[in-house]
């Protein structure tokens, strides 16, 4: 379970959170919707534990993250949750399937079983340069799956993926939010909301 | 680190062989005083009793005392006319010249350490003796010189010998004079007969070649040996406190010179060394950011640093070892010591290379402990920032 009370989050004198309080229960799935620059990036980092508000507070599990120390922080972020960056992060001098086993540990054949169903069983041995916008984002987003967290936090899933890539991206996120996990992602275009259970809407500041 | 790691292996390196390589030298050949007669060359009738010998050869810092007899053979030229010196009209008619011989007048042989000086030889039981390589020592026959290692036929009684040249300035240190040769006693003894060679060279020891211990007894030995001689007042104790002067000097500043170059160099590389490390790192950041998002512990993240680092130094140490066997080949000094050239090569010391080893591996231990710190203080999503 995850869950923020009155969060309050500015970068100097740009307020981006002010208040926002939300809550998401295991098996659920939420959808960030919101315009550019409204602080949806801001909020999944929030919710990953990669930044800590300037007030409020963030419970996971039920433990306030404010009332642990940065290693229990670390922890708990390193054990429960998975982020797939909204501008692909990838090590640009190793192979898209090197990117995802080096940095996750997970097995070389379960990583070419997601990567191939991401439509990129022919470009495993591709270095990120020479993948396209789309390609290098499924690489990533193929990374936080394979990291088998409790929290599937991916920033804009679908963009620059064309339709049919997206299906199977969304297919497998949101089956990560079928059992005990939640699956929290953010989103520009209403329609793709429709893969949530819960939606929170974010308005530009 | 290539350049800092070879500092530390050659400089050192230079700095200690130039030390042992002096200090053996000065220790071996430096350390030497002269006792020799200096009225005129006829006058060896006055000699050195073995009690004096003895008496040298106690003082404290005295290591041995080789006893010499040397022969002045004189030349008489009446014929010859002495062109006039500068400035003068005046020619001399007529001439002496002077050639010392010398045998061993002691048990305990001819320093063999003194001829090493000038990788001369000492003459053996079927050689007659060497010929010096001087200007004034030509074959007269051919007219023609020799050089060090060379040899020559020589004529006696009808008799052949080979003779060597054993170097320019072989017995400077010794007699200070030009045109000297050293006889194998055993074949002069065979040679002129018993009688004859009694006559030559039995006259007793008119010359002592006293080796001292190390470089700093030299002037108190001399000393006590002048107060030793003073019953001899024609002779006279010499060595060569400039040439000392000039060996310790170099001894106590350039070698030092160098071990500081080498601590320098390797702390001006070790400093660099950061300074690229932290910009590289630096602007790399966001890899540390992606995998610590990514779960990875601030431990496997320092491991991955180190490991990134250890391999680097292993480079570098492998390569400046390579490149300090390179430039100790060619780094070689040449010192002017007593008309002859001393060459002191480099040769690398183990304990440098161990220490440098052990350097690369604690800078990159060092290094990476050092960023892990430094990028754990900074927030994830700052360090994830610089993408």
């Amino acid at each position: 379970m995850l869950r923020l009370e009155n969060v309050y989050k500015s970068y100097g004198a740009i307020k981006v959170l002010e208040g926002m309080s939300l809550r998401v229960e295991a098996g659920n799935s939420l959808c960030v919707l919101g315009r550019s620059g409204c602080g949806k990036s801001t909020l999944l980092k929030l919710i990953a534990l990669m930044m800590k508000p300037d007030s409020g507070s963030v419970f996971v599990g039920g433990k306030d993250i404010a009332k642990m120390t940065d290693g229990e922080v670390e922890a708990t972020r390193r054990e429960n949750m998975a982020y797939s960056f909204q501008e692909p992060l990838l090590i640009p001098y190793v192979t898209a399937l090197e990117n995802v086993t080096l940095v996750t540990g997970a097995p070389k054949a379960e990583a070419v079983e997601v990567l191939t169903r991401f439509g990129l069983g022919d470009r495993l041995s591709q270095r990120p340069p020479k993948l396209s916008g789309g390609e290098r984002k499924r690489v990533d987003i193929a990374r936080a799956v394979l990291k088998k967290s409790n929290f599937l936090i991916v920033d804009e899933p679908l963009s620059n993926l064309d339709p049919e890539s997206g299906s199977i991206v969304m297919e497998s996120l949101t089956r990560h939010a079928s059992g005990e996990g939640v699956l929290v992602y953010s989103t520009v275009e209403p329609a793709q909301a429709r893969f949530a259970s819960e939606v929170v809407e974010m308005n530009a500041k | 680190m290539i350049v800092g790691l070879t500092g530390w292996i050659v400089t050192p390196a230079i700095g200690n062989s130039l030390r042992s390589g002096l200090s053996g030298y000065a220790n071996t050949t430096v350390t030497y005083v002269i006792v020799s007669y200096s009225g005129s060359p006829q006058g060896r009738e006055v000699t050195l009793p073995q009690s004096v010998v003895r008496a040298i050869s106690a003082i404290n810092g005295v290591q041995a005392v080789y006893p010499v007899d040397i022969n002045y053979t004189a030349f008489n030229f009446p014929n010859y006319t002495a062109p006039p010196p500068p400035g003068s009209n005046v020619s001399i008619k007529g001439a002496v010249f002077y050639v010392a011989s010398a045998v061993i007048g002691g048990p305990d042989g001819f320093p063999v350490g003194l001829v090493g000086l000038t990788s001369g030889r000492l003459p053996r039981a079927n050689e007659a003796g060497f010929i010096v390589n001087t200007p004034l020592l030509l074959d007269q026959n051919s007219g023609r010189t020799y050089a060090v290692g060379g040899s020559a036929s020589v004529s006696i009684n009808g008799d052949n010998f080979t003779a060597y040249a054993v170097g320019v300035n072989a017995y400077n240190p010794l007699l200070g004079d030009y045109a000297q040769a050293l006889w194998n006693s055993t074949f002069l003894q065979n040679e002129l007969g018993q009688k004859l060679y009694n006559e030559t060279f039995g006259a007793g020891i008119n010359l002592l070649i006293v080796k001292v211990a190390t470089i700093d007894q030299v002037q108190g030995v001399a000393s006590q040996v002048t107060n030793s001689l003073e019953a001899y007042p024609a002779y006279g104790v010499d060595y060569d406190q400039a040439t000392v002067d000039s060996l310790v000097s170099v001894e106590t500043g350039t070698a030092p010179l160098y071990e500081l170059i080498g601590v320098v160099t390797l702390g001006s590389s070790v400093a660099a060394l950061f300074f690229v490390s932290y910009v590289a790192v630096n602007r790399r950041s966001w890899e540390v950011g992606l995998f610590v998002s990514q779960g990875w512990t601030w431990n496997r993240v320092t491991k991955f640093f180190l490991e990134y680092f250890l391999l680097l130094a292993a480079i570098a140490f492998a390569l400046s070892l390579l490149l300090s066997m390179l430039i100790s080949q060619y780094t070689t000094f040449s010192y002017q010591v007593y008309g002859s050239i001393l060459r002191v090569g480099t040769s690398i010391g183990l304990s440098n290379v161990f220490s440098a080893g052990l350097i690369a591996i604690g800078i990159s231990f060092v290094v990476s402990f050092f960023m892990r710190w430094r990028l754990r203080k900074s927030s994830l999503d700052n360090t994830l920032r610089e993408y």
